[in-house]
């Protein structure tokens, strides 16, 4: 109903924009500092990929935005605009009315991500609550997305269950689930983690496809730095629990600004063309996230490091027109007032 | 030199319905054949990498060949001696010089042990008692880069890197002279990826081991394997060095799997070979050549006739089963004119 309302213009702001969002779990040896100052813009139709590795936050970051979070984690500070309205100041009415229509969300497995004891149909039927149709409607419109997303025959396999259908097929139902509603922001945790190679590429391109189509928005969380670089238009990378440098897709390939992305980008082993039996690695181990950090978060692992790093946390500068990074070494460069 | 390992036309068959259902609904032949008619060989202080799609066999073999897994024909041998058909105890001398790192770096480690007793384990299994084990646990570590007071910690204690050089140290714990790897690198981040993998080089130039690989990463393969071999339906559609697969590729499905690696650069020329469906379920496996479905060279014969392994004119050991194979660069404009007329 809502969305035959005319829309205000709002090019002017991002879709989504988190600011300074500060978020800690609860445990028994402290309070674990998950992520410390995140800032981030998803702008109207455009795919942001967050990278970064293992323990970095970028799940967390995008269970947050979608409001999935355990109960001992703790927003502290920041907020997270949604289409002009704070999501963390929502009553969870008014949040669980976007979910699922303005707001959708592909998980990482798609193994575990559908209803085994109910059929495809009934739950592409339930995902359309918020929609004021009939069910056979519903159903017709479950049936054409499945086709859109290269599900052979949805006629008759609507009715199947989950385990009727390869890990590929089910990712796809996924990806036809989460949009169907036609949401505006598309939320997608590693979506292509637990497929092949060739399904991975198959999956990015249809995301893509329909993310044209659609007009939507997705925030896409990898650690794959060929499929961000092949999908997204906006890179933020996460170190430890803090956005290190963000930017256009372009830029942060070519001219990283923060070392720990050049560093990243020097590990990947799809860089290096030549063969070698001596890989380039990130000395040291990620830090741990009890307690609070002085300095700067990467510096313990930096080659470039010098004193200014250990006790002053740097602000964020800017690079390039288009992207920033928080390292002292830009520091000529000028400081981004934020 | 000789082959360390020899792997010839490997089968291995599961069972997927009862004897009785399978009378019931008439069903002749109630197996699917995971791995089928496999051959390979590994000669001491090489790599060779088993690469596939996941269901294309490859962790079969690698169960099959430490003997997890019963064949269900063909032969593996190690060091010139049969294993298929050996007893358990006669097999237990073997499985001294040929250990395995299993895919889940912490899941493969004993929640309850210490990761020295995880470390001397294999001394115990195999009766060598007149070791110390306190010492031969710092060894290990040491070996692997690890600081010797790990070996008082517990594997929830680890990261997955660390617990990942835990599996290497108690795969070299007996000197082994072939260590097979399932996904050594499944599950790490990129700059921890680095490290095991430079491990294992610098492990294998040192003792001179033999090493399996089994991944689904072409990157790893690229930087680590000597050879490699391409999987497909439990079957090898096509082996050789890796220079020569990844310069070269012959057989279709190798073209499409190596096109099929994003490559961390947004600007890089995409010449990408897509290919079409999924891998087609064992339990109806395609006529012909298995890869015809998915083909885009598919022509009638491919549908009818399983191709035989061709080797190149000038690489003997780079063979491959396609009716159509690609062309090699170098001869590209040369046999063009051929490639039309046929």
């Amino acid at each position: 109903m809502r969305r035959e309302d005319p829309t205000p213009p709002m090019s002017a702001h991002p879709l989504l924009e988190v600011r300074n969002l500060n978020l800690d779990f609860g445990s028994p040896r402290g309070r674990v500092h998950a992520l410390r100052n995140v800032s981030l813009d998803v702008p109207t139709g455009q795919i942001v990929g967050i990278v970064g590795e293992s323990g970095s936050g970028k799940s967390t970051l995008a269970y947050t935005v979608m409001g999935l979070l355990p109960e001992n984690a703790q927003v502290t500070a920041g907020s997270i605009v949604f289409e002009r309205r704070d999501l963390l100041t929502l009553t969870a009415q008014a949040r669980r009315s976007l979910m699922g229509d303005r707001l959708s969300m592909i998980f990482q497995d798609p193994m575990t991500a559908l209803n085994p004891v109910r059929t495809i149909e009934s739950q592409m039927i339930d995902i359309q609550h918020h929609e004021q149709r009939g069910r056979s409607e519903k159903r017709a419109r479950a049936i054409d997305m499945l086709k859109r997303v290269g599900i052979p025959d949805p006629q008759s396999r609507i009715g199947n269950y989950p385990h009727q259908f390869s890990g590929g097929m089910r990712q796809r139902i996924c990806i036809a689930m989460a949009l169907l509603v036609r949401p505006s922001l598309l939320i997608a945790d590693e979506p292509t983690t637990a497929l092949d190679a060739t399904l991975e590429v198959q999956i990015i391109h249809l995301l893509k496809d329909l993310q044209r189509e659609i007009g939507c928005s997705i925030l896409f969380v990898s650690h794959h730095l060929g499929v961000v670089a092949e999908l997204c238009d906006r890179v933020a990378v996460m170190y430890a629990g803090e956005v290190v440098e963000q930017g256009a897709v372009r830029d942060i390939f070519h001219t990283p600004g923060h070392p720990y992305t050049r560093a990243l980008l020097e590990c990947d082993p799809g860089r290096i063309k030549q063969r070698t039996r001596n890989l380039p690695t990130i000395p040291g181990e990620v830090p741990s996230m009890l307690g609070s950090k002085k300095g700067c978060i990467f510096h313990p692992r930096c080659p470039h490091a010098f004193d200014r790093c250990v006790y002053e946390t740097p602000g964020e500068y800017r690079v390039a027109a288009d992207q920033v990074a928080r390292c002292h070494l830009l520091d000529r460069a000028g400081m981004v007032a934020t | 030199m000789s082959a360390v390992l020899s792997v010839e036309d490997l089968r291995v068959r599961f069972r997927t319905m009862g004897s009785l259902k399978a009378l019931t609904t008439g069903t002749a032949d109630p197996f699917i054949d995971a791995v089928c008619g496999v051959s390979f060989e590994i000669r001491k202080g090489e790599t060779l990498a088993l690469v596939g799609e996941s269901g294309s066999g490859k962790s079969t073999i690698a169960r099959t060949i430490i003997g997890l897994q019963p064949a269900f024909g063909g032969s593996v041998s190690f060091d010139g001696q049969e294993l298929i058909g050996l007893k358990a105890a006669e097999r237990k001398s073997y499985l001294r010089r040929m250990t395995m790192m299993f895919q889940d770096p912490v899941g493969s480690l004993s929640p309850r042990m210490t990761v020295q007793s995880l470390l001397t384990e294999p001394f115990r299994i195999h009766g060598v008692s007149n070791r110390d084990p306190g010492a031969e646990a710092e060894r290990l570590l040491r070996m692997v880069g690890l600081p010797a007071d790990f070996g008082r910690r517990y594997p929830h204690q680890l990261s997955g890197g660390q617990a990942r050089r835990v599996g290497v140290a108690r795969a070299l714990a007996l000197n082994p002279d072939l260590i097979i790897a399932d996904e050594p690198t499944a599950g790490l981040d990129v700059s921890v990826q680095g490290e095991v993998l430079n491990l294992l080089a610098r492990l294998q130039d040192e003792l001179g081991i033999a090493i399996l690989i089994i991944t689904h990463n072409l990157n790893v393969v690229r930087h680590m394997a000597d050879r490699m071999a391409i999987m497909y339906l439990g079957r090898v559609v096509e082996i050789g060095s890796t220079e020569s697969i990844f310069d070269h590729p012959r057989h279709p499905y190798t073209e499409a799997l190596l096109s099929a690696n994003p490559v961390p650069d947004p600007d890089a020329v995409l010449n990408r070979i897509e290919i079409k469906g999924e891998v087609p379920s064992m339990l109806r496996r395609p006529t012909g050549c298995e890869f015809h479905t998915r083909c885009q060279y598919a022509q009638d014969i491919c549908r009818r006739v399983f191709p035989a392994p061709s080797a190149n004119p000038d690489d003997a050991g780079h063979s491959f089963r396609c009716h159509f194979p690609l062309q090699q660069k170098s001869q590209q404009a040369a046999d063009s004119a051929a490639a039309i007329s046929r």
